[in-house]
Protein backbone atom coordinates (compact mmCIF):
# COMPACT_ATOMS: atom_id res chain seq x y z
CA UNK A 1 0.00 0.00 0.00
CA UNK A 2 3.02 2.55 0.97
CA UNK A 3 4.75 2.10 -2.30
CA UNK A 4 0.72 2.96 -4.27
CA UNK A 5 1.11 6.48 -2.18
CA UNK A 6 4.68 7.01 -2.20
CA UNK A 7 3.69 6.30 -6.05
CA UNK A 8 0.91 8.40 -6.60
CA UNK A 9 2.92 11.72 -4.60
CA UNK A 10 5.80 11.37 -6.77
CA UNK A 11 4.75 13.12 -9.54
CA UNK A 12 3.58 16.15 -7.41
CA UNK A 13 5.95 16.46 -4.18
CA UNK A 14 8.53 14.08 -5.54
CA UNK A 15 10.24 10.94 -4.31
CA UNK A 16 11.94 12.01 -1.56
CA UNK A 17 9.75 14.21 -0.32
CA UNK A 18 6.90 11.75 -0.74
CA UNK A 19 8.61 9.01 1.38
CA UNK A 20 9.45 11.07 4.29
CA UNK A 21 6.18 12.61 4.51
CA UNK A 22 4.99 9.05 4.91
CA UNK A 23 7.36 7.97 7.21
CA UNK A 24 6.49 11.15 9.44
CA UNK A 25 3.34 10.36 9.31
CA UNK A 26 3.56 6.76 10.07
CA UNK A 27 5.22 7.49 12.71
CA UNK A 28 3.12 9.83 14.55
CA UNK A 29 0.30 7.85 13.81
CA UNK A 30 2.47 4.34 15.15
CA UNK A 31 2.60 2.54 12.58
CA UNK A 32 5.47 0.85 10.62
CA UNK A 33 4.99 2.14 6.88
CA UNK A 34 5.05 -1.25 5.60
CA UNK A 35 1.91 -2.22 7.89
CA UNK A 36 -0.27 0.29 6.35
CA UNK A 37 -3.49 -0.89 5.37
CA UNK A 38 -6.69 0.84 3.13
CA UNK A 39 -8.61 1.11 6.60
CA UNK A 40 -5.53 3.56 7.25
CA UNK A 41 -5.76 5.59 4.67
CA UNK A 42 -8.50 7.71 5.57
CA UNK A 43 -6.39 9.16 8.83
CA UNK A 44 -3.23 9.12 6.74
CA UNK A 45 -5.15 11.54 4.52
CA UNK A 46 -6.81 13.33 7.06
CA UNK A 47 -3.07 13.60 8.77
CA UNK A 48 -1.29 14.99 6.38
CA UNK A 49 -3.56 17.68 4.33
CA UNK A 50 -1.51 20.24 6.23
CA UNK A 51 1.86 19.43 5.07
CA UNK A 52 0.26 19.24 1.34
CA UNK A 53 -1.23 22.57 1.93
CA UNK A 54 2.17 24.05 2.25
CA UNK A 55 3.11 23.35 -1.44
CA UNK A 56 0.01 22.83 -3.05
CA UNK A 57 -2.76 25.28 -1.25
CA UNK A 58 -5.81 23.72 0.90
CA UNK A 59 -7.91 23.05 -2.08
CA UNK A 60 -5.25 20.91 -3.57
CA UNK A 61 -4.28 19.50 -0.34
CA UNK A 62 -8.27 18.62 0.04
CA UNK A 63 -8.29 17.03 -3.78
CA UNK A 64 -4.92 14.67 -3.36
CA UNK A 65 -6.03 13.95 0.59
CA UNK A 66 -9.65 12.36 -1.03
CA UNK A 67 -7.54 10.46 -3.55
CA UNK A 68 -5.00 9.07 -1.43
CA UNK A 69 -8.12 8.30 0.91
CA UNK A 70 -9.82 6.34 -2.22
CA UNK A 71 -6.22 4.65 -3.02
CA UNK A 72 -7.08 1.40 -0.67
CA UNK A 73 -10.26 1.47 -2.87
CA UNK A 74 -8.97 0.64 -5.82
CA UNK A 75 -10.47 4.14 -6.84
CA UNK A 76 -7.74 6.42 -8.23
CA UNK A 77 -8.70 9.16 -9.75
CA UNK A 78 -5.98 10.23 -11.54
CA UNK B 1 -2.47 28.98 -20.65
CA UNK B 2 -0.63 25.49 -20.38
CA UNK B 3 3.27 25.52 -19.63
CA UNK B 4 3.47 23.12 -22.70
CA UNK B 5 2.06 25.95 -25.13
CA UNK B 6 4.45 28.48 -23.79
CA UNK B 7 8.02 26.48 -23.46
CA UNK B 8 8.84 25.60 -26.84
CA UNK B 9 7.81 29.32 -28.44
CA UNK B 10 10.24 30.05 -25.56
CA UNK B 11 12.99 28.04 -25.85
CA UNK B 12 12.84 28.89 -29.86
CA UNK B 13 13.24 33.00 -29.00
CA UNK B 14 15.90 32.00 -26.67
CA UNK B 15 17.75 30.70 -29.35
CA UNK B 16 16.47 33.52 -31.87
CA UNK B 17 17.24 36.50 -30.40
CA UNK B 18 21.05 36.06 -29.93
CA UNK B 19 21.55 34.97 -34.23
CA UNK B 20 19.07 38.36 -34.79
CA UNK B 21 20.93 41.02 -33.18
CA UNK B 22 24.23 39.33 -34.47
CA UNK B 23 22.59 39.17 -37.91
CA UNK B 24 21.73 43.04 -37.44
CA UNK B 25 25.10 43.60 -36.00
CA UNK B 26 27.06 42.17 -39.18
CA UNK B 27 24.61 44.01 -41.49
CA UNK B 28 25.16 47.10 -40.32
CA UNK B 29 27.53 49.11 -37.88
CA UNK B 30 27.44 48.83 -34.27
CA UNK B 31 24.39 50.86 -33.60
CA UNK B 32 21.93 48.75 -35.68
CA UNK B 33 21.77 46.67 -32.87
CA UNK B 34 19.99 48.74 -30.80
CA UNK B 35 16.54 48.70 -32.07
CA UNK B 36 17.17 44.31 -31.74
CA UNK B 37 17.52 45.15 -28.07
CA UNK B 38 14.56 47.45 -27.59
CA UNK B 39 12.63 45.06 -29.35
CA UNK B 40 13.50 42.26 -26.36
CA UNK B 41 13.11 44.75 -24.25
CA UNK B 42 9.27 45.66 -24.76
CA UNK B 43 8.45 42.02 -25.30
CA UNK B 44 10.27 41.29 -21.67
CA UNK B 45 7.41 43.94 -20.30
CA UNK B 46 4.62 41.76 -22.38
CA UNK B 47 6.11 38.65 -20.48
CA UNK B 48 6.48 40.63 -17.82
CA UNK B 49 2.66 41.19 -17.59
CA UNK B 50 1.70 37.73 -18.88
CA UNK B 51 3.35 35.85 -15.95
CA UNK B 52 2.19 38.51 -13.31
CA UNK B 53 -1.50 37.23 -14.74
CA UNK B 54 -0.67 33.60 -14.23
CA UNK B 55 1.10 34.51 -10.92
CA UNK B 56 -2.11 35.59 -9.54
CA UNK B 57 -3.82 32.81 -10.84
CA UNK B 58 -1.11 30.48 -9.16
CA UNK B 59 -2.31 32.82 -5.48
CA UNK B 60 -5.84 32.16 -5.78
CA UNK B 61 -4.83 28.20 -5.70
CA UNK B 62 -4.05 28.71 -1.45
CA UNK B 63 -5.89 29.54 1.00
CA UNK B 64 -5.12 32.77 3.18
CA UNK B 65 -3.78 30.98 5.78
CA UNK B 66 -1.23 29.17 3.70
CA UNK B 67 1.81 29.27 3.63
CA UNK B 68 1.51 29.48 -0.29
CA UNK B 69 -0.73 32.54 0.07
CA UNK B 70 2.07 34.94 1.29
CA UNK B 71 4.83 34.15 -0.92
CA UNK B 72 2.92 34.19 -4.12
CA UNK B 73 1.41 37.29 -2.92
CA UNK B 74 4.97 38.76 -2.36
CA UNK B 75 5.88 37.45 -6.11
CA UNK B 76 2.83 39.68 -7.56
CA UNK B 77 3.72 42.47 -5.75
CA UNK B 78 6.67 42.00 -6.86
CA UNK B 79 6.13 41.91 -10.68
CA UNK B 80 3.65 45.00 -10.05
CA UNK B 81 6.63 47.41 -8.88
CA UNK B 82 8.90 45.74 -11.34
CA UNK B 83 6.21 46.28 -14.21
CA UNK B 84 5.71 49.99 -12.53
CA UNK B 85 9.51 50.38 -13.31
CA UNK B 86 9.62 48.56 -16.24
CA UNK B 87 7.09 51.45 -17.81
CA UNK B 88 8.90 54.21 -16.51
CA UNK B 89 12.18 52.76 -18.58
CA UNK B 90 10.08 52.43 -21.80
CA UNK B 91 8.88 55.81 -21.88
CA UNK B 92 12.61 56.68 -21.00
CA UNK B 93 13.29 54.10 -24.04
CA UNK B 94 10.90 55.00 -26.61
CA UNK B 95 8.98 58.61 -25.43
CA UNK B 96 10.75 61.34 -23.24
CA UNK B 97 14.68 61.72 -24.54
CA UNK B 98 15.83 62.79 -20.64
CA UNK B 99 17.95 65.84 -21.19
CA UNK B 100 22.12 65.81 -20.96
CA UNK B 101 23.49 66.11 -18.40
CA UNK B 102 20.45 64.96 -16.00
CA UNK B 103 21.66 67.77 -13.61
CA UNK B 104 20.26 70.56 -15.79
CA UNK B 105 16.84 68.76 -15.79
CA UNK B 106 13.78 70.08 -13.90
CA UNK B 107 13.91 68.32 -10.30
CA UNK B 108 10.37 66.17 -11.65
CA UNK B 109 12.54 64.98 -14.67
CA UNK B 110 15.83 64.19 -12.07
CA UNK B 111 12.96 62.42 -9.41
CA UNK B 112 11.61 60.47 -12.82
CA UNK B 113 15.00 59.23 -14.01
CA UNK B 114 17.08 59.16 -10.98
CA UNK B 115 15.16 58.11 -7.89
CA UNK B 116 12.08 56.50 -9.58
CA UNK B 117 14.97 53.80 -11.10
CA UNK B 118 15.04 52.24 -7.43
CA UNK B 119 11.56 51.16 -7.61
CA UNK B 120 13.26 47.73 -9.08
CA UNK B 121 15.45 47.94 -5.52
CA UNK B 122 12.01 47.97 -4.06
CA UNK B 123 10.92 45.08 -6.20
CA UNK B 124 14.13 43.18 -5.37
CA UNK B 125 13.29 43.17 -1.89
CA UNK B 126 9.76 41.86 -2.74
CA UNK B 127 11.47 39.21 -4.25
CA UNK B 128 13.46 38.56 -1.49
CA UNK B 129 11.00 38.40 0.76
CA UNK B 130 9.04 35.87 -1.29
CA UNK B 131 12.20 33.70 -1.18
CA UNK B 132 12.29 33.96 2.49
CA UNK B 133 8.84 32.88 2.76
CA UNK B 134 9.27 30.10 0.34
CA UNK B 135 12.13 28.67 2.50
CA UNK B 136 10.59 29.49 5.44
CA UNK B 137 7.63 27.52 4.30
CA UNK B 138 9.83 24.02 3.73
CA UNK B 139 11.46 23.91 7.29
CA UNK B 140 7.83 24.49 8.46
CA UNK B 141 6.92 20.92 7.20
CA UNK B 142 9.20 19.21 9.99
CA UNK B 143 10.66 17.26 7.07
CA UNK B 144 14.70 17.07 6.20
CA UNK B 145 15.57 20.11 4.61
CA UNK B 146 18.90 21.21 5.48
CA UNK B 147 21.64 22.92 3.21
CA UNK B 148 24.93 21.19 3.03
CA UNK B 149 28.72 22.57 3.67
CA UNK B 150 29.41 23.34 -0.17
CA UNK B 151 26.08 25.63 -0.24
CA UNK B 152 27.78 28.27 2.34
CA UNK B 153 31.01 27.85 -0.25
CA UNK B 154 28.55 28.23 -3.21
CA UNK B 155 26.81 31.68 -1.24
CA UNK B 156 30.00 32.85 0.19
CA UNK B 157 31.25 32.78 -4.04
CA UNK B 158 28.20 34.31 -4.75
CA UNK B 159 28.99 37.79 -2.54
CA UNK B 160 32.46 38.05 -4.06
CA UNK B 161 30.18 38.84 -7.42
CA UNK B 162 29.29 42.27 -5.47
CA UNK B 163 32.93 42.79 -4.96
CA UNK B 164 33.56 41.80 -8.43
CA UNK B 165 31.31 44.90 -9.78
CA UNK B 166 32.61 47.44 -7.33
CA UNK B 167 36.01 46.73 -8.54
CA UNK B 168 34.87 47.04 -12.39
CA UNK B 169 32.30 50.23 -11.23
CA UNK B 170 33.53 52.35 -13.60
CA UNK B 171 32.44 50.35 -16.70
CA UNK B 172 28.52 50.58 -14.81
CA UNK B 173 27.57 54.09 -15.93
CA UNK B 174 29.05 52.96 -19.36
CA UNK B 175 25.70 52.07 -21.12
CA UNK B 176 22.28 52.14 -20.85
CA UNK B 177 19.19 51.01 -22.73
CA UNK B 178 17.78 54.62 -22.50
CA UNK B 179 21.23 56.21 -22.06
CA UNK B 180 23.42 56.19 -19.13
CA UNK B 181 23.98 58.82 -16.45
CA UNK B 182 26.51 59.59 -13.80
CA UNK B 183 24.23 57.99 -11.04
CA UNK B 184 23.41 54.78 -12.63
CA UNK B 185 26.19 53.02 -11.74
CA UNK B 186 25.60 53.58 -8.03
CA UNK B 187 21.88 52.30 -8.53
CA UNK B 188 23.73 49.01 -10.25
CA UNK B 189 26.17 48.74 -7.90
CA UNK B 190 23.21 48.43 -5.22
CA UNK B 191 21.17 46.14 -7.47
CA UNK B 192 24.19 43.93 -7.66
CA UNK B 193 24.23 43.52 -3.88
CA UNK B 194 20.16 42.61 -3.93
CA UNK B 195 21.31 40.64 -6.46
CA UNK B 196 23.58 38.54 -4.33
CA UNK B 197 21.31 38.57 -1.54
CA UNK B 198 18.75 36.67 -3.89
CA UNK B 199 20.85 34.25 -5.14
CA UNK B 200 22.44 33.48 -1.95
CA UNK B 201 18.14 32.48 -0.96
CA UNK B 202 18.13 30.93 -4.41
CA UNK B 203 20.77 28.40 -3.18
CA UNK B 204 19.01 28.13 -0.55
CA UNK B 205 15.37 27.58 -2.09
CA UNK B 206 17.23 25.10 -4.88
CA UNK B 207 19.14 23.11 -2.20
CA UNK B 208 15.16 22.34 -0.59
CA UNK B 209 14.15 21.22 -4.09
CA UNK B 210 16.80 18.87 -5.06
CA UNK B 211 16.29 17.56 -1.39
CA UNK B 212 12.43 16.93 -2.91
CA UNK B 213 13.95 14.20 -5.15
CA UNK B 214 11.95 15.63 -8.12
CA UNK B 215 8.54 16.38 -8.87
CA UNK B 216 6.59 19.18 -9.79
CA UNK B 217 6.79 21.37 -7.08
CA UNK B 218 10.60 21.21 -7.18
CA UNK B 219 10.37 22.35 -10.60
CA UNK B 220 8.25 25.10 -9.73
CA UNK B 221 11.10 26.46 -7.13
CA UNK B 222 13.44 25.63 -9.52
CA UNK B 223 12.49 27.75 -12.13
CA UNK B 224 12.13 30.43 -9.98
CA UNK B 225 16.40 29.81 -8.91
CA UNK B 226 17.02 30.33 -12.31
CA UNK B 227 14.89 33.41 -12.50
CA UNK B 228 16.52 35.01 -9.80
CA UNK B 229 20.31 33.91 -10.67
CA UNK B 230 19.27 35.64 -14.47
CA UNK B 231 18.29 38.54 -12.80
CA UNK B 232 21.43 38.92 -10.63
CA UNK B 233 23.75 37.72 -13.27
CA UNK B 234 22.35 40.32 -16.00
CA UNK B 235 24.63 43.31 -14.21
CA UNK B 236 27.45 41.14 -13.79
CA UNK B 237 27.54 40.72 -17.73
CA UNK B 238 27.22 45.02 -17.73
CA UNK B 239 30.14 45.31 -15.87
CA UNK B 240 32.49 42.67 -17.19
CA UNK B 241 31.60 43.26 -20.93
CA UNK B 242 30.82 46.97 -21.18
CA UNK B 243 34.32 47.95 -22.04
CA UNK B 244 35.15 44.81 -23.98
CA UNK B 245 32.12 44.40 -25.92
CA UNK B 246 30.25 47.73 -26.31
CA UNK B 247 28.13 46.56 -28.79
CA UNK B 248 27.28 43.49 -27.24
CA UNK B 249 26.56 44.33 -23.30
CA UNK B 250 23.34 46.13 -23.29
CA UNK B 251 22.11 43.20 -25.46
CA UNK B 252 23.49 40.53 -23.48
CA UNK B 253 21.91 42.14 -20.20
CA UNK B 254 18.17 42.48 -22.17
CA UNK B 255 18.56 39.15 -23.30
CA UNK B 256 18.85 37.64 -19.77
CA UNK B 257 15.98 39.39 -18.53
CA UNK B 258 14.09 38.19 -21.18
CA UNK B 259 14.74 34.81 -19.50
CA UNK B 260 14.36 36.33 -16.33
CA UNK B 261 10.89 36.97 -17.30
CA UNK B 262 10.23 33.57 -19.02
CA UNK B 263 11.16 32.02 -15.79
CA UNK B 264 8.63 33.61 -13.71
CA UNK B 265 5.57 33.07 -16.15
CA UNK B 266 7.13 29.05 -16.84
CA UNK B 267 7.01 29.44 -12.69
CA UNK B 268 3.44 30.37 -12.23
CA UNK B 269 2.48 28.14 -15.14
CA UNK B 270 4.47 24.55 -13.75
CA UNK B 271 2.52 26.12 -10.35
CA UNK B 272 -1.22 26.10 -11.66
CA UNK B 273 -0.26 22.38 -13.05
CA UNK B 274 1.48 20.59 -9.57
CA UNK B 275 -1.92 19.35 -9.12
CA UNK B 276 -3.39 17.60 -12.04
CA UNK B 277 -7.21 17.62 -13.18
CA UNK B 278 -7.99 19.09 -9.75
CA UNK B 279 -10.63 21.85 -10.25
CA UNK B 280 -8.63 23.72 -7.24
CA UNK B 281 -10.34 26.14 -5.52
CA UNK B 282 -9.38 28.52 -2.44
CA UNK B 283 -10.69 28.38 1.20
CA UNK B 284 -12.31 25.06 0.02
CA UNK B 285 -11.35 23.78 3.95
CA UNK B 286 -10.07 25.94 6.77
CA UNK B 287 -8.55 22.80 8.16
CA UNK B 288 -6.01 22.49 5.13
CA UNK B 289 -4.51 26.09 6.60
CA UNK B 290 -3.41 24.27 10.08
CA UNK B 291 0.08 24.32 10.38
CA UNK B 292 1.64 20.75 9.42
CA UNK B 293 3.24 18.89 12.38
Amino acid sequence: MHKKIIEYLTPMLGQETAANLLKHYCTRMRIAVDDIEPAHLPELARAIRPMLAVWLGSGGAVHVADEIAQLGRGVNAR
Amino acid sequence: MRSKSVIVPFLVSVLLAPAVFALAVALGDGKSGQPVTRIVFAGTVLIEIVALTQVLAARRLFHRGDHGYLTWSLVAAFLIVRLIAEFRLLTLTFVVTPPKPIESASSGMFFYVVVLRYLYTVSDLLFVSAMVTTARAYKSTGLKFNLLQRDYLYIALVWLMPVATYLLRDNLGLIGIAGPDKYVSTYRLVAVCVGALIVSLCLVVRRYAVQMGGGAVARVWGTVVAAGTIRAASFLTLALLSKAWPVWAPFIEQYLLWIFAGCWLMAALYQREVVPGAAVTAAVDTAGSEAPA
